[in-house]
Order: C-alpha cells, then structure tokens, then sequence
C-alpha cells in the first residue's frame, strides 16, 4: 500500500528583509502510512507548522518532494493541485480566526466543495447535512453564523469544512490548544473516532507531548527546523533518546508527578539560537547538558536505531544520555 | 455527542448585528433621518414645488418673509428657496459620485497593495504617495480648467484626490485579514485570488471602509462648495456651493444668500458624520457585548 | 490559627448588562495564607480572572462592579478602599503577572527603565539605586547578563524572557501576594517549566503568597498546595492539591481531572476515548434559574440538583464541596 504522505528533505527557507533567510524547516523527511496519525511535536520556533503547511502546499517550498499517495504534488499547480486539494486538507488551530465571521456555517462547510467541483449542488447539500451529523451538530444549525457557536462547536464546524472533499490526509494543526480542558477531551474524541471510523491518516501538530501521546502512532520531535527524533509512539516514549526529548518530556506538567523531587527535571537553559543563522554542529548543543566538541563541530544525521525510531544525536547511545532518557520514562510511571 | 439539547438559536448575520447596534444609537438615527429627509426633498422638491430656480422672479436681495418666496431672493432676484431645492440635487449627486469614485480607486488600489503585497504593494504605494503630496484644491482646480466644469468632471477631480486615504486604510485591513485562518482554509481548498480578494477579504474588510467611505460623502460635498465658490461650477446648473460664491459679494446686504445654502451643506455633513460615527460604534465588536 | 493574609468574604461581582446587573462572580469566600500557593482552576468564563482583577481593584468598572462581600487583605476591606490606598496596595503589596507578556509591557522604554521606575515610585530610591535594583531583580529572575539586557526594549527579548521583566515588575516591591493569571499560557512547556522553577525559588527566598490561575491540571498539580475549582461564577469544591487531583469529589471536578489526557508510560497503543464533559459552560444570563448551575451537564444529577442549588459544606477538615449527592453520603 502507498504512504499517504512521504516527505523528502523539505526545506522552506523565508527571505527576510536585510538579506540572508530564516530556515524555518531545514531537511526533514518522514512517511506516513495510510490510517496512522502522525504527531509533529516541537516548541515555537521548531518549524512544525510550517513544516506540514508545506505538505498542505499552503506555504512555498524550497526545495525537497513532497509525495501525496504516491504523487508528486511538490510543484503541482492547475488541475493537479486542486486534485490534491481534494486529498489533504486543514484544521487550524484558532476556531475563532479559520471561520469566515460573514458566512453561515452551512456554506462554510460547503465551500470546499464549490470551489473544488464536487458533486451537483444538492449532493453537496446533502453532504453538509451528513457533516454536521458525523462531528456531532445538528441541520437546523447550518443557517447560523460562526460567532452564535461556542468555540468547541466551531471547531467541530472546521472538521466538517475539512471532511467535505473525502480527503485520506488532514492536517490538524495544534487543533485543542485554544479550547477549554473540557473542550479539548470532546474534540480529541471526535478526531479520533473519525481515524477509526473513516479510515483517515493525521499529520498532527501540537506542542503538548499528552495530546500526541494519546492520539498519534507516529511521533516526531522537532527543534529548530530538524527532525532530531522519530519513532512510534511506544519507542519514543519508553525509551526517549535525544537529550531535547528528555527536557520535552520532563516540563510537562503532570498530576501523575504530585510531591516529585523538582531536582530530578531537566532544565533547560537560554533560548533556541537564531534561526536566520543557526550553528554549524548539533543545534541543540548550546543548551545540551552532555554536549561535546564534536557536537558543535559537525551536524549529527537523523540515524535508524531499532524499528521505526531514531535519533540525530551523537551521544545517543553514550550510557550517560540513555540513563537520563530511561530516569524521565520512569518518572511517567504511575506509583 | 452534541453540544447543546437546545433549540438553535435564530442565525444572526454580521449584518443584522450591527444594524441592531446602530438603532440603539439616536444621535445616528437623527443624522440619518435629516439625511433622508434632504434626500427626498431635493428629489421630490422640484416637482412639488415647482419656481424655476434661475429665474428672476422678485426684486433682488429680497430678505425672508416680506414675499410669497418664503426664504427671501438672492442678487439677481431669484428664488432662494427654489434654489435650494433644486441645489441639493446637484450637491448631492456630485458628493455621492465623487465619493463612489474616491472608494472604488481607493480600495481596487489598497486592496491589490495589500492583497499582493512585495513588489506590487511598493509600486501601488509609491502612486499612492505621489497623489497625497499633490495640493489637493490645486489639482482638482486643474483638471476641472482643463476637461471643462461639468458636473461629471468635477465628481472624478474630487474622486481623484481624494482617494488615498481610503487606498491605505484597504492595504492596512487587507494585510490584517490576509493572514487570518480562514482566508489560510479558503487557500487551501483552492480559492483562487480573485474570490479571496473580493468575496472572502472585502466583506470582512467592509466595517471601517463603509464608514470612511460614508464620511468621504461630506467631504465630497464640502470640496465641491469650494470648487464652486472658487467658480469652477457647472455654469448650467446650481448647487449650494455655487450659492454661497455668487452670494458673497452681497453678504453684507443680505446674509441670507450665503447662510441658507450654507446651513443646508452644514446639515447634511453634520448628518452624514453622525451616521459615520453611529456605523462605526456599530461595527465594533466590543461595544457589541453590551 | 493567625489570621489569613487574604481572606474573601461573600464576594459578588456583577456587570451590567442593559438594565440589568448581571453577577459573573457569586458568594465567593477564601482564604490564603501566607508562604501559601492557592489554585483556582475553571474553564474560561467561570470567574476566575475577574475575581483575581477584583482583589487589586482592577474590574473593569463600568461595566463590572463589586456589588456584595468583602476583600480582607491583612484585616483591611480593600472594597472599601478609596484609589489612592488601592494604588499603594497594588504593586507594593499584592500584585499581578499577566498571560500575555507582550502587551502588558510598555515598548518605548527599555526593561530596566521599566522596573526601575517602579522601584523608584515605590521605594522613593534615587535614579542610580533604581536601576541597581532593576539590575539585581533581572539577575533574579534568571535574566543572563542582566547589565546589558537591562538595556533593551521588550520587543528585543523572547517571550519567556519578557514573562520573566513581567515576574520582575510585579516582585521589585516585594509583595505579600502575587496573582499569577495564567502566567505561562503563551509560554513553551520547557520555558513554562523555567517559570514555574522561579516561582518555587521565590516563595521559598521572599516567602510571598501565590494565587495561580489556571486551566491546566498539571499545572496545578505541579505548583499549588491548595485548589479551588469554580463553575459558573461559584466555588464547587476546595481541598489539598492531592485530594484535587486523586480524589475530585465534585462531579465537575472529577471530569475536568479525567478529561485530559495524560503522559502514562507505558504508553497504550490503542488509548481508550477520553472523559468527556458534555455540554458546555452556562452564559452567566442563564444561572438566575434555581438549581445546582452544573445540573445541565452532570451525569449524576439528582432530581433535588434541579431544583436547590446545593452550598458549599465541609467534608473534612479544610475540604468542602457544593454537590448533593456528596453531601447525603457525608452526612
């Protein structure tokens, strides 16, 4: 079977105004197989937004392929792009910016299928009808305008507008981080019965190692426009290998770590270098508790450990950084 | 499972809100109701009552009250009343073309600027700058020299200088919208530009610009008074502006020749400004939670 | 027992609405300790950030208005205060980190000017000493090189940087209570951690109280001694942070604890569908019918919670709960 998405050393590289250019995602290749989720996780500045914009063909690419069930959509343009249009689509993050304010509900969550020729207009009506019921809203609400619903209930609007096209990808990009706790569980829900239920494969971005956690199969951790680590979900979080996914994992607050000693966490000191001109070596090394002079000096490549996952680290399998990875897995173990 | 058991409440536009807040407002309704009211009489006017405005029909400088032409005569013995009237017509026509032209190069301008940004928002911007630094009165005085004193004429000088304004404030809410999530989400089920700049921006752009585009009718009418008092009128017709410069050699003799036509364009700008000001608390989403 | 340093007594804050007040804030009453770190936890909407504007003064009024209770800070009712006593409270004796840390720094002065200038209004210290202490409070809250940063402007630093001038602004007087609403919202999880590590540190070296608000269970879990939770402008539950988080009592609680998801090791390759709260938050127009005001959405409502609103009663020694159901099995 074809990966849904196979990304290839994507670079999306932005001008800026005094010369030179901010490398907002720099090489980073993944694959994604049909009716996974895959978590793209990072702290701002990482480039995972832009990184899976780039594969919604929503942001320019540099350089690199991005393949769509097989397909090369990374210069697509005309009829090719709008096919692959149909094929991946977004949920944004903000339920109260991604919803035109001037447009009934009903049309919002039509409009794809307007604009991308599909089906006759009363199928399309039809369609909407079976949107609204599949993320949980009723028809008589079709007719309201985005600000009579509350922001759960528009974002379950933004997962319809996604589901008109049947597409097999949809990006969700940190689509809980702007609701109430409450919210969050029931959206969370509603993805996660549509994976089930439809078959659909996620490219999911968020910084909330929890919520990927709990809903991708996939995990990729990203710092400064690199993948530095990438697994499945039981490798990555049983045995994490970069010292930055220790420091991820170990700031999650948690109801699990009541009365922890605070100095068995990972601190992490200063900000992330710039992203206009970063480091030669390693970009994590600046802040990296186990780096060497061999970390500032040449870049580590992303390396295949066992099954799925791996690292880019030259330490990875120093038993220093491994017993510091094993003591924050621990730390997540309940009693 | 659904959000709410209850019934969905009555769809309520964007539209319908603002219209709601804008009622509630009565220096608003007053300003719209004095605008309404000069519109319909200097429509209706004429025919109803029907004394030829450029006609000499008493003694000259004739002060109101002292004839059956209630408002009194002007220099050359003709009707002030009568031509009032039939000024607000001209007057007005001049404002509201004059003001279409101003918005339709202001935002076609802003919003390419601001939709397309880079090397397409320098060039606009730079045309945009070199209409700001022109002596306004001065150039539209040229055009008017140059393509004769028609009323057409004069309506696109107006438009013409006028229009920067209205172009820049565009570009600034086009640059603001542009980035927003749903302009992202049309984007990305394949809008192209044209729909994403008129259909999906301009609607969401259209508060700010709908008041500025209404007050941009007063300023329309108080350029074209000056024009006029300048004598660069259409000589076949009359307007309030025309009034006021062809009375003002007698002001001292009879007042009344300049203060009529003079109250009528302060009336119709004040009524025009209070509107403004209504729409625009009417369009602000935080007055709206009230 | 001494006396709280903060005790809220009835508090009912309202905004008018038309013609009508419409309370956001009901017959709210707490205490905080000194050293103490107090949660209050709800969903947005619930009253929290209101009641912490109320403790400085600070609701905006119109609309909004304290119509009802007291603010006992230090025996003091601060509802009574005129302006001027609240301008000396706020800043020198309670004050208040913000979650958006851009737009609550002014960015035309440099970030030592800033906190110099409070130091200086406060203390009445000269220009030279000001900026000493501006120095040394940069230092402090984990600025590096505090001499030259202090010379920069809030756009010049990074999100986590200008949270930490914000901590510094609102700590240079030494306060007795710090309101931290949602400080680290717009922060990193690894920023948000350095923030928290600040926060123990200075409590522990200045011994001041802290109120945190939040809507992040593990944060609460993490930082607080003490929870509170509110729903709909009420207090419905209060006790140790243990008991919040492994033995919730109000049905309202207990789903908020249960519909997170949480980091578990191992992780499980097929996780079960989360908790879920149905429904959501009443509009504060809606509450003035009878009834607990969580009736709507509880899954264990009782035919009495449509009609009584239940009040808070004690559980256990520093325990209470505003549920039924939990008070028949107590009683």
């Amino acid at each position: 079977m074809t990966n849904v998405l196979e990304v290839q050393d994507l670079k999306v590289h932005f001008p800026i105004r005094k010369g030179g250019k901010v490398h907002a995602v720099d090489g980073v290749s993944f694959t994604l197989a049909p009716g996974t989720a895959f978590g793209l996780v990072g702290e701002s500045g990482s480039g995972k937004t832009t990184a899976a914009m780039a594969c919604a063909r929503l942001t320019p690419i540099t350089s690199g392929t991005v393949r769509l069930n097989g397909r090369d959509i990374t210069h697509a343009a005309g009829a090719e792009l709008k096919a692959a249009r149909r094929e991946v689509q977004v949920v944004f993050q903000d339920p109260y910016a991604s919803l035109n304010p001037r447009e009934r509900a009903g049309a919002i969550v039509r409009r794809p299928m307007d604009l991308l020729d599909i089906g006759t207009p009363a199928e399309r009506e039809a369609r909407v009808d079976e949107l609204f019921a599949l993320v949980g809203l009723r028809p008589d609400q079709k007719d309201l305008f985005p600000h009579q619903f509350s922001g759960g209930q528009r974002q379950r609007i933004g997962v319809a507008r996604a589901l008109a096209t049947r597409p097999g990808l949809i990006v969700c990009d940190e689509p809980v981080s702007a609701l109430d706790v409450a919210i969050q569980a029931q959206i969370l829900n509603l993805l996660g019965r549509l994976k089930r239920d439809l078959g659909l494969s996620y490219l999911f971005i968020s910084h909330d190692l929890a919520v990927v956690q709990h809903l991708c199969d996939q995990i990729a951790v990203m710092y400064l426009g690199q993948v530095v680590e990438i697994g499945s979900r039981r490798e990555l979080f049983t045995r994490p290998m970069h010292p930055y996914t220790h420091a991820l994992i170990s700031a999650v607050p948690s109801p699990e770590r009541i009365g922890m000693e605070a100095g068995a966490r990972i601190r992490l000191q200063g900000d992330p270098p710039s992203p206009i001109s970063p480091p030669p070596g390693c970009r994590f090394a600046g802040r990296c508790d186990f780096a060497q002079d061999r970390c500032r000096q040449t870049a580590p490549q992303l390396q295949r450990k066992d099954g799925s996952h791996a690292v880019a680290c030259h330490r990875a399998e120093d038993p220093d950084v491994m017993a510091a990875g094993t003591a924050q897995a621990l730390a997540l173990q309940p009693g | 499972m659904t959000d709410t058991t209850l019934a969905a409440p009555k769809p309520v536009s964007p539209s319908t809100q603002a219209w709601r807040m804008f009622r509630q407002n009565h220096a608003a309704v007053l300003g719209l109701a004095i605008l309404l009211a000069i519109i319909v009489i200097s429509l209706a006017g004429p025919f109803i009552y029907t004394v030829a405005p450029r006609e000499m029909v008493w003694m000259p400088l004739t002060p109101p009250g002292q004839s059956e032409y209630v408002l009194g005569t002007d220099y050359l013995g003709r009707d002030l009343l009568a031509g009032l009237i039939n000024g607000g017509r001209v007057t007005l026509a001049v404002g509201f073309t004059a003001a279409l032209i101003t918005v339709a190069i202001g935002i076609t301008v802003g919003a390419l600027a601001g939709f397309f940004g880079g090397r397409v928002d320098n060039l606009l911007m730079r045309v945009t700058e070199f209409f700001q630094v022109l002596p306004n009165l001065l150039f539209a005085m040229v055009v008017v020299m140059l393509f004769g004193a028609d009323l057409l004429n004069i309506s696109i000088a107006i438009g013409i200088v006028s229009w920067t304004s209205t172009a820049r404030l565009t570009r600034a809410e086009f640059m603001r919208i542009r980035e927003m999530d749903f302009v992202k989400a049309e984007r990305s089920i394949g809008a192209a530009n044209g729909r994403l700049i008129w259909k999906v921006i301009l609607p969401n752009a259209a508060p700010p610009l709908i008041v500025v585009s209404a007050l941009s009718i007063g300023t329309a009418i108080l350029f074209e008074a000056g024009l006029s008092f300048l004598g660069l009128s259409d000589p076949n017709t009359t307007s309030w502006g025309r009034m006021i410069g062809d009375n003002r050699p007698y002001i001292l003799d009879s007042p009344w020749g300049v203060t009529f036509p003079g109250l009528c364009i302060f009336l119709t700008v004040l009524a025009i400004s209070l509107i403004g000001d209504g729409m625009n608390d009417a369009f602000n989403p935080k007055l709206r939670e009230r | 027992m001494t006396a709280p340093l903060l005790s809220v007594r009835n508090l009912e804050i309202a905004f008018r609405s038309g013609r009508d007040d419409i309370p956001v804030v009901r017959d709210l009453s707490f205490d905080l300790g000194a050293g103490e770190t107090l949660g209050i936890v709800g969903e947005s909407g619930c009253g929290k950030s209101i009641t912490a504007l109320s403790l400085l003064g600070l609701v905006p009024s119109p609309p909004g208005r304290v119509t009802r209770g007291q603010i006992l800070f230090q025996g003091e009712d601060l509802v009574q205060a005129g302006e001027r006593r609240l301008n000396e409270v706020r800043g020198n004796e309670i004050s208040m980190v913000f979650q958006e840390p851009m737009t609550s720094l002014n960015p035309v002065y440099t970030i030592g000017e800033q906190i110099a200038e409070t130091a200086r209004v406060h203390f009445g210290l000269s220009r030279a000493k000001a900026w000493a202490r501006a120095v040394e409070m940069l230092s402090l809250v984990g600025i590096p090189s505090p001499n030259r940063r202090a010379h920069d402007y809030p756009h010049q630093l990074s999100g986590g940087m200008r949270q930490r001038v914000m901590i510094a602004i609102a700590l240079v007087c030494e306060p007795k209570i710090l309101i931290a609403d949602e400080p680290t919202t717009a922060l990193d999880v690894t920023v948000q951690a350095q923030i928290f590590d600040l926060f123990n540190d200075l409590r522990r070296d200045f011994g001041a109280a802290i109120i945190l608000i939040t809507h992040d269970i593990g944060v609460v879990a993490q930082m607080t001694d003490r929870v509170m939770v509110m729903y709909a402008g009420r207090k419905i539950e209060e006790g140790p942070v243990a008991d919040f988080v492994r033995d919730p009592r109000h049905p309202y609680t207990s789903g908020l604890v249960s519909c997170i998801p949480r980091l578990t090791m191992p992780p499980s390759d097929d996780p079960e569908p989360l908790f879920e709260i149905p429904g959501v938050v009443p509009a504060p127009r809606d509450l003035n019918r009878p009834g607990c005001p969580f009736a709507p959405r509880c899954a264990r409502v009782m035919p009495r919670c449509r009609d009584e609103n239940p009040g808070l009663e004690p559980l256990a020694p520093g325990r209470m709960v505003a549920c039924w159901q939990e008070q028949e099995v107590a009683a």
